[in-house]
């Protein structure tokens, strides 16, 4: 659920997701994401502390 | 000067966002001009966490005193139209890095906020081995006018969808 203010920088307003249409979807559903770079983001080790209550 | 290692990433369970919304809340230093925005927003991001909207995972330094907070990021799971198809995502709902501590970089030169999209990525790709989704997306802040920001995500693999959309992609698989 992702906010922002509104055009007139009054309020925050929900954001709505976006809508693609078929002139556009080629390039995001070809879209390639460097392998290497998917790697080394996962080979970081985080210090991730689980489901705090 | 801290290594990655001095940072944790604790998730956040929807009682203690209820619970600790403005314990958190205070103790963070927001942007001289743009903190009421900043912390509105935020507030917002608490409340919906606390319905299990959205998920808040906080980042501390444990180098600082009381293991102190530097920011943290919300994510959630949503889709966008593709195509006339809905594509599962997981959405970035937030990032917020703490002011004094904007900027601020460690040993491996990672920004905070870079550790936070770092996270990110790594759930969304565990999420995508076990459930159905394909792009990690999220919304800049101020928009294209932000060129900072913008050439920050780029820096991290994002694009924008299309040039009239805000919204930038990750694809995941």
């Amino acid at each position: 659920m992702v906010y922002s203010y509104n055009e007139k920088n009054e309020k925050i307003e929900l954001i709505k997701m976006p809508i693609l249409s078929n002139k556009d979807a080629k390039n995001v559903e070809d879209a390639k994401v460097p392998v290497s770079f998917l790697k080394n983001v996962m080979k970081l080790k985080l210090n991730i502390v689980s489901n705090t209550q | 000067m801290s290594s990655i290692n001095n940072y944790s990433f604790k998730q956040l369970s929807s009682s203690s966002c209820k619970k600790s919304k403005n314990i958190i809340l205070n103790s963070f230093d927001f942007h001289p001009t743009r903190g009421i925005r900043e912390k509105e927003i935020l507030s917002q991001t608490f409340i919906d966490a606390s319905l299990g909207n959205t998920k808040i995972t906080l980042i501390s330094d444990e180098t600082k005193s009381n293991h102190k907070k530097v920011g943290l990021i919300a994510l959630s799971n949503g889709s966008f139209e593709l195509n006339s198809k809905a594509l599962p995502s997981i959405i970035i709902d937030y990032i917020f890095v703490n002011y004094l501590d904007r900027g601020d970089t460690n040993t491996q030169d990672i920004k905070i906020s870079q550790l936070l999209l770092y996270y990110a990525i790594q759930q969304a790709i565990k999420i995508s081995k076990v459930v159905g989704v394909r792009y990690l997306i999220l919304r800049p802040d101020g928009g294209k006018e932000n060129k900072k920001l913008v050439s920050f995500y780029k820096s991290m693999e994002f694009r924008y969808m299309t040039i009239k959309h805000e919204w930038m992609y990750l694809k995941l698989t």
